[in-house]
């Protein structure tokens, strides 16, 4: 009943859809890409290869968000929910920007991975990367107004202290070592980027449950 | 009239764009017209009542009541128009000392009602509303477009509301003095308010209005629906009242249940002055017009 109401609006939902699922593959695509980075330590052609697909996995949610943004523009929301909405999906956004940013660093700045950091930068690749999974279920639960977004915001929440906890712990390594200045200085900042992700995704998973808990009447 | 008022019925969804200015106004004109030719009678009845009026003192009550609102509005100080009328047809009970008090007793009391009518009925329907809000199986841009369209609806139904109650403050004192029927006063009355609407209303709409979108949409909703009811229920027992303060009522009783303050002292303190001041204000100009129109020239 009512679909006839609901138009414009079953348009920005699909293209919300659309979105977070370009945003997953920007995700696959950057998982792909930094397991091979941490086989090799380096850059190389398949990592480059991974790097451009991750690129355009980006612009292509990039273009999804500039036809929600217009979309949006056209009236199809009340001004408060479409204020919100675009918050979120500009704070959204940001994730897959910082996989692009992060592989372009790799392969830019010929950032090396020494053996010994292996397993620990793989420990923060996959906090980070779990924070992203929940992150998206929990764009995608905005538009129930259930319970499920504050759940999703505890999860993700726990899972960027502990990558709070495995960046500070890299860090620390990194200055104990014996490597060149340039290249600690390198690997803590990308460390920090690596951190970053998780840091985001909270950030997102905190808005979807303030959408959803101010129009709890 | 119209063109204050209007900002109480569509302002919320004007403001916010989720209707045209153009489209608002219309259909606020239309219902005001409705709601003034169904059910404008009781109200004008009343205000006949209050005192017998020539067609001289119809005219300078009308004329006083206008120059009240007009005068006030220029100072910033909040206005009713129908306690500026009734200020007037006082003044008028006074000169002639025919003064129906216990009529006037009884405009007083709905007075003082209307804001907790509006409290009233924003704390029912806030409840109400929302307990069905909050159960209901659509999404969260559904539930939006729900509010959007209600929005609209309780902007027709306040218009029909405004229509109904208001039009007695416009042409009752010329029935009074037998100049025009009750068909024929509700129907240019529902026309003036309509034509306020359509010429003065949209700076009026688009800033009050936002003080409404403030809230948020769900709670603009309620308070234009309350305000309205409360409006409407004084309709039924014939008693112009103020639309804004009826408005005021209702956000205070949103702010209530939400535990906040969204009325500031300062606004309510006004209301509280202009329950005695619009009529005092009224009736001193009544008596004014009255005193000047009956100068007369000797050489």
């Amino acid at each position: 009943m009512f679909r006839f109401l609901f138009k414009k609006q079953k348009e920005v939902e699909n293209l919300i859809g659309e979105y977070v699922r370009s945003v997953e593959i920007a995700q696959e695509m950057f998982v792909q890409s930094m397991e091979n980075y941490l086989q090799g330590g380096t850059c190389n052609p398949t990592f480059e290869v991974l790097t451009a697909e991750t690129h355009k996995a980006e612009s292509r949610s990039d273009d999804i968000l500039e036809k929600i943004v217009i979309l949006l523009h056209e009236k199809a929301l009340v001004p408060d929910l479409r204020g919100d909405i675009l918050k979120l999906l500009e704070t959204t956004d940001e994730i897959p920007d910082q996989f692009d940013r992060i592989l372009g660093d790799i392969c830019n700045q010929k950032i090396v991975l020494p053996e010994s950091l292996n397993l620990d930068f793989k420990e923060l690749l996959t906090l980070s990367l779990q924070a992203c999974s929940f992150t998206m279920e929990s764009v995608r639960s905005t538009l129930d107004r259930g319970e499920r977004a504050s759940r999703l915001l505890f999860k993700t929440d726990q899972l960027e202290s502990q990558g709070d906890q495995v960046e500070k712990r890299i860090i620390v390594r990194i200055f104990e070592a014996d490597w060149d200045p340039l290249q600690k200085i390198l690997l803590r900042d990308l460390t920090k980027k690596m951190g970053d992700i998780a840091d985001s995704a909270v950030q997102v998973c905190r808005q979807v449950n303030l959408i959803v808990t101010k129009r709890r009447v | 009239m119209g063109a204050n008022d209007a900002a109480n019925l569509f302002g919320a969804a004007v403001s916010s764009h989720m209707i045209r200015f153009w489209k608002a106004a219309l259909l606020a004109s239309l219902f005001v017209i409705l709601g003034a030719v169904l059910e404008g009678g009781r109200g004008i009845e009343t205000l006949q009542s209050l005192s017998p009026l020539n067609l001289e003192l119809a005219i300078l009550t009308s004329v006083a009541a206008a120059a009240t609102v007009t005068g006030m509005t220029l100072f910033r100080v909040p206005v009713s128009t129908s306690q500026a009328v009734v200020g007037a047809i006082v003044g008028a009970g006074l000169l002639q000392h025919q003064l129906h008090l216990q009529g006037l007793v009884k405009v007083a009391v709905c007075w003082v009602g209307t804001p907790l009518a509006g409290i009233l009925f924003a704390v029912i329907i806030y409840g109400s509303l929302g307990w069905a809000y909050n159960r209901s199986p659509y999404n969260l841009f559904q539930m939006d477009q729900f509010v959007r369209i209600g929005l609209v609806i309780a902007g027709c139904y306040s218009a029909y509301a405004l229509g109904s109650n208001n039009v007695a403050n416009v042409t009752a004192v010329f029935v009074g003095a037998g100049r025009l029927d009750i068909f024929a006063a509700t129907l240019v009355g529902g026309l003036s308010i309509a034509l306020g609407i359509i010429t003065f209303s949209r700076g009026v709409m688009e800033t009050v209005g936002k003080n409404l979108v403030a809230l948020d949409p769900y709670c603009a909703l309620v308070v234009v629906l309350s305000g309205a009811l409360a409006v409407h229920v004084y309709t039924w027992v014939g008693v112009p009242v103020s639309s804004s303060q009826a408005v005021v009522g209702a956000v205070l009783g949103v702010g209530i249940l939400k535990g906040t303050q969204t009325i500031r002292v300062k606004t309510l303190s006004s209301i509280l002055l202009a329950w005695f001041v619009t009529p005092l204000i009224g009736c001193l100009f009544f008596l004014l017009l009255y005193f000047v129109s009956h100068l007369r020239y000797v050489p």
